[in-house]
């Protein structure tokens, strides 16, 4: 059986993630795992996207790569993402 | 930057562009172009003492990156603005607060000059078109 060892790094992430997503989705209510991907949530439109992936330049101050906006279709891809920008300032 | 066109997305261009052409003062300015970059069908309409023209973006098939759009209803979709230099205009968005959807690439409408794709919190795309210069061909050609 596959598993995945998860970092404090990456829980905070996540957290963070958690705050963003129920902020630009609106739903005070909103979960999220390292699963949650655009095909489970139905408003994760191209439009919530940039949003989101924004909100998250302010709130971390890195700056995503014009790939990675696409590449981000998951609360995993998410995290590796921040993690690897972050590891790059 | 200076107002160049104004994207509308519709779900037939044709029967949107004989709705258009009713308005005073409009006018077809290109015929129906594959934009790839787009996923779309587009058409230029211009109006009579308006240097800004109106894009009228239809999805060009099932797989087009407009079908949200369409799905929503259609109407305003884009605003394009000429730049003299794209790169630094993608950065100076960039570090305003938007985000480069799509690098700087041949446009489909407009032979030698190259276009860009933005988007803020707004939501409202923003595409950049570099400005016209001498060694350029006419649009739409």
């Amino acid at each position: 059986m596959k598993t995945t060892k998860t970092s404090q790094k990456e829980r905070y992430i996540l957290t963070v993630l958690g705050r963003i997503f129920r902020e630009v989705f609106d739903n005070d209510s909103m979960e999220i795992t390292f699963e949650t991907s655009t095909d489970l949530i139905d408003d994760w439109d191209s439009v919530n996207h940039v949003k989101l992936v924004l909100s998250i330049e302010e709130e971390l101050d890195i700056r995503f790569e014009t790939g990675d906006v696409s590449y981000v279709t998951t609360i995993r891809k998410f995290v590796e993402v921040i993690n690897r920008l972050q590891m790059q300032q | 930057m200076l107002l160049h066109h104004i994207g509308i997305a519709v779900k037939d261009i044709h029967r949107a562009t004989k709705e258009y052409l009713l308005r005073p003062d409009f006018r077809q300015a290109s015929d129906i172009i594959h934009d790839k970059v787009q996923t779309a069908k587009v058409m230029f309409l211009e109006v009579a003492n308006d240097r800004v023209l109106w894009e009228l973006v239809m999805p060009d098939g099932k797989g087009s990156i407009l079908k949200g759009a369409i799905d929503k209803g259609g109407g305003l979709n884009h605003l394009c603005y000429e730049v003299s230099d794209i790169e630094e205009y993608c950065e100076k968005l960039r570090d305003s607060g938007f985000l480069l959807l799509h690098s700087p690439i041949e446009a489909a409408a407009f032979p030698n000059r190259r276009i860009a794709w933005l988007m803020g919190k707004d939501g409202i795309p923003i595409e950049l078109i570099e400005s016209e210069n001498k060694n350029t061909s006419k649009a739409f050609s």
